[in-house]
């Protein structure tokens, strides 16, 4: 009885779901080619695919924002975090894959970072920055980043570290080799993948962050993107298709970014606990 | 490199963990007792810290009596006990269902990412013009059909909003949920469910007493990391209904937000923080636990 | 109880060939054992027969009828897997999960599962958690779930394979007693020739998807009919001194170069069946006697002496022909002169090219 009627099961279910997850990010597409009359008049599709709001958002004079100046900020912002954290994390993640280091303690603090809502950390780190005169800086922005990344560099590339035979490291200390050439030399190759796929994750999370940014960046220049995209409303009224421009501008990198990690995506998303 | 120094070698492994324990040490732990220390205080702030008073004690009183903190801890808890067994049910279908022998399957598994992916603010985005009842699709498209009457307002009314940010977060966080399963299922030997199929058993009888039992870690690590997520929920509400209308989606993000940087109560909100925090830090230390037991089976 | 016959049976994965054309006629209650090397089909031919893989033409049936398209559920059918399959449960609940899918009444599914647990000697582990068990114990386990609800086949896919030498050979007598006993029909893989030829009533005997001899233990060894079975059965394997066929005026003989043997009776039959005068000489080691004097036997020198406990195997060098012989003593050292004669009753002629054995 049950093999033609489980495939029209699951061809139902998987349209179904195929339907609920994407047509949200398909109407955004759409809507983005609406100017605001054309919002109220069709509903779905618009009428052509004119790139009007694309060019009114980055130009601040017409839309009075800074779309362009969010997008460079977003990139500084999560590109610099990566850079401090991928370094200070892949070390200690190497520490803790050969020696355990920390033992279940250290492991307790990184799991803990990782867990805290952002908002609990928000007042001090808010008033740290200010007093350091790192407030509204993107570097300072960078360096908040990194803190929250660190766990979930830590995590990614111990599990790549594990993957790796310690029979290398071992190896090497009989030859004669330092520890600090064992790991920058010999190990550190094997895990460029892992150290690739952490990389983009890492820029993932911090593209998408929202409270510090709002938080730490005063000027609408150093504002990154989802702070920029927050500010479309109650500006000049609810301009949606170019809210929704701006919104497209901001996820396809990521899109990209995703993808082209997807493999790695539950390792870090689980944080190391489950690998693909 | 082949000589040695004595030093780096013999620290070698503290030394590589030095700069993180440094860097955490600042951000996570001094944060956290300088939070500790204003909770203390009735300190607030408007550009620059005005008047700083001991109180001890009477924050942590008044946040107990708080009907707001009550509410949004209400809310937070409504949200999280009604997306996250939605979240897990939808995503062990989905993921069951993409683990057929179906063409296409990496091209569904890339598609389901992306709602996860999203930048939330632009998920939040998303879903007001979704919901919106002038334009947005849902309303239209119901109307067009005949279900509804007259389009409903969803993040407008009290009754429905805390449910469209909850569907909302179903569609944003069950993708998480079904890679993580997906995964699980994967990595599942196939020999017991050959042996099954031979002895006999049908699909239902193999998934209940053969793949959920092999399963169950898997199903754990999703759950739980989905609990320890789903409080911390802020962007979409922010930009949605920012806890409107009235407190009916108030959660915990927003009230610990609204009193330390609308109200400039920074005192109180710290309060309230560590609050919070000890009980993510108890939850984390249950988790911890469960990690444990299960890795050593 | 049910016999079992594979026709024409081939399964291709995409364009490579894993089983090529197979028939196989399997008697009820027989024991037979498909044999080969890996990639020989014979694990491929395995799943076919249980249903959990396709095959592309042919057709197989059970006692008769066409099975082709019964998934594995409904074939009735018990298997074991290489890699002792239990489930996540207590020894009882394995050997109970056939029985409860059929929904056989719980006091006669205690009844049975008791009573395969002793004839496995594995009821004192009734409630011990199968995945605890040790290899042995957990094949065991597997077997009598296999066997619990008493298929029309058993189905073993190399289950000894994965256990160390010893309890192999425990376990290849108790596998023995069993089939003895109950009778099922039987279908075992390996590529231990001495497993096939120890257990099976007949063995199939394939190479690269073809089926190259399915004959009882005894014709595998004393008539083996292609070069590849010659060589894989046996151990140490066949001698195979390549030669040409030489008419002379006293006789046909076989030229091995350093010496010749005088076919007397086969030698008419030698030369109008072979294809060409390229033939291959094939005796076993156990079939060459090694003697003292030039007597009717051929000169060679010892190239090396192994020892494998009580016997050794002394490997000869004449002209450019390496042979291995088998004996008891060792009176031998290598760089000695010696002679050799075999049993002409005991030695094969090969075709070289078509590989097939004319005597």
């Amino acid at each position: 009885m049950n093999r033609a009627f489980l495939k029209l099961i699951l061809f139902i279910g998987l349209a179904a779901s195929v339907l609920f997850f994407f047509t949200p990010i398909v109407y955004l597409f759409l809507t983005s080619f609406k100017s605001q009359v054309e919002i109220y008049q069709h509903p779905i599709l618009p009428k052509d695919f004119d790139l009007e709001n694309y060019l009114i958002i980055f130009d601040p004079q017409r839309s009075g924002r800074f779309i362009f100046a969010n997008l460079i900020s977003s990139i500084i912002a999560s590109f610099g975090s990566v850079a401090i954290a991928l370094p200070i994390g892949t070390i200690a993640a190497y520490s803790i894959s050969r020696y355990k280091t920390g033992g279940d303690n250290l492991f307790f603090m990184i799991l803990t970072t990782r867990m805290a809502p952002p908002v609990v950390f928000s007042i001090p780190i808010f008033l740290i920055m200010k007093y350091s005169g790192l407030i509204n800086t993107l570097h300072g922005l960078a360096i908040v980043y990194a803190a929250f990344n660190l766990a979930l560099v830590i995590w990614m590339m111990k599990s790549f570290f594990d993957e790796v035979p310690k029979d290398i490291d071992e190896a090497a200390q009989i030859d004669g080799w330092s520890k600090t050439y064992t790991l920058f030399r010999l190990v550190l190759p094997r895990v460029y993948p892992g150290l690739f796929a952490t990389a983009i994750l890492s820029v993932i999370f911090a593209w998408n962050e929202f409270l510090f940014a709002l938080l730490l960046m005063h000027s609408p220049l150093n504002q990154t993107l989802p702070v920029g995209i927050a500010g479309f409303y109650g500006e000049r009224g609810w301009e949606w298709g170019q809210m929704a421009a701006a919104g497209l501008i901001a996820i396809l990198p990521i899109y990209v970014f995703a993808l082209i990690v997807q493999r790695h995506l539950v390792r870090g998303l689980t944080m190391g606990g489950i690998k693909e | 490199m082949k000589y040695k120094t004595p030093f780096i070698e013999k620290h070698w492994n503290k030394l590589l963990v030095l700069p993180t324990v440094v860097y955490l040490g600042i951000f996570a732990f001094a944060s956290f007792g300088l939070v500790v220390f204003l909770s203390l205080t009735d300190i607030s702030f408007k550009g620059e810290i005005a008047g700083f008073n001991f109180v001890f004690a009477k924050n942590y009183i008044k946040a107990l009596t708080d009907p707001i903190f009550q509410t949004s801890l209400k809310n937070t808890a409504i949200l999280v006990c009604i997306a996250v067994p939605i979240e897990m049910l939808l995503g062990l279908g989905i993921a069951l269902m993409l683990n057929q022998d179906i063409k296409g399957k990496r091209f569904f598994r890339s598609l389901f990412l992306l709602p996860l992916m999203t930048t939330p603010i632009v998920v939040g985005n998303i879903w007001r013009l979704m919901y919106n009842s002038e334009f947005g699709l849902i309303n239209y498209i119901l109307t067009s059909i005949g279900i509804l009457n007259k389009p409903i307002p969803v993040l407008g009314q009290p009754e429905t909003a805390l449910f469209g940010i909850i569907l909302i977060d179903i569609w944003e966080w069950t993708p998480f949920v079904m890679l993580i399963i997906l995964s699980g299922l994967q990595a599942l030997p196939t020999a017991p469910y050959e042996a099954a199929l031979v002895d006999g058993a049908s699909s239902l009888q193999i998934f209940r007493r053969i793949t959920l039992p092999m399963l169950t870690p898997t199903l754990i690590v999703a759950l739980l990391l989905r609990l320890m997520d789903a409080i911390k929920i802020f962007d979409v509400v922010y930009i949605t209904t920012f806890g409107g209308p009235g407190l009916s989606t108030e959660i915990i993000g927003l009230t610990i937000y609204k009193e330390a940087f609308r109200k400039l109560n920074l005192g109180y909100a710290s309060a309230l923080t560590v609050i919070v925090l000890f009980v993510v830090i108890i939850v984390s230390n249950i988790i911890l636990m469960i990690i444990n037991k299960l890795t050593k089976r | 109880m049910v016999s079992v016959k594979l026709e024409n049976v081939t399964k291709k994965f995409g364009n490579i060939i894993a089983v090529n054309k197979l028939n196989l006629d399997i008697k009820d209650g027989e024991f037979v054992c498909l044999l080969g090397p890996s990639g020989c089909g014979k694990t491929t031919t395995l799943r076919c027969i249980a249903g959990l893989d396709n095959f592309t033409e042919g057709n197989i049936y059970f006692n008769g009828e066409v099975i082709n398209h019964l998934p594995p559920q409904q074939r009735n059918i018990g298997m074991v897997f290489q890699f002792y399959v239990v489930y996540r449960m207590s020894v009882r609940e394995n050997l109970a999960f056939p029985l409860e899918i059929k929904k056989l009444p719980r006091t006669e599914i205690e009844y049975k599962v008791k009573e395969i647990a002793e004839i496995l000697k594995i009821d004192h582990l009734l409630d011990v958690k199968a995945t605890k068990l040790g290899p042995a114990d957990k094949q065991r386990v597997a077997l009598g779930r296999a066997l619990v609800k008493e298929p029309r086949v058993l189905l073993l896919d190399e289950p000894l394979t994965n256990l160390d030498a010893k309890l192999r050979a425990e376990m290849r007598i108790e596998l023995k007693k069993l089939h003895e006993k109950l009778r099922t029909t039987t279908i075992y893989v390996t590529h231990d020739q001495i497993e096939a030829m120890s257990l099976g009533d007949r063995i199939a005997v394939m190479n690269l998807g073809v089926l190259q001899q399915y004959d009882t233990p005894y014709n595998l060894y004393y008539h083996p009919k292609n070069l590849f079975v010659a060589s894989f059965i046996g151990s140490p394997s066949m001698n195979f001194i390549d030669c040409s066929l030489v008419e002379k005026s006293d006789g046909i003989y076989l030229d091995a170069g350093s010496f010749q043997v005088k076919l007397v009776e086969e030698g008419e039959f030698v030369k109008h069946n072979a294809t060409s005068s390229d033939l291959i000489l094939g005796i076993r080691p156990e079939h060459i006697t090694l003697k003292q004097n030039p007597d009717d036997a051929y000169e060679a020198m010892v190239d090396l002496v192994e020892n494998i406990g009580d016997k050794y195997i002394i490997h000869l060098k004449s002209g450019d022909h390496i042979i291995k012989v088998i004996t008891d003593e060792k009176l031998l050292n290598p760089g000695d002169k010696t002679y050799f004669s075999f049993d002409r009753k005991k030695m094969h002629v090969i075709d070289k090219k078509t590989e097939r054995v004319i005597i």
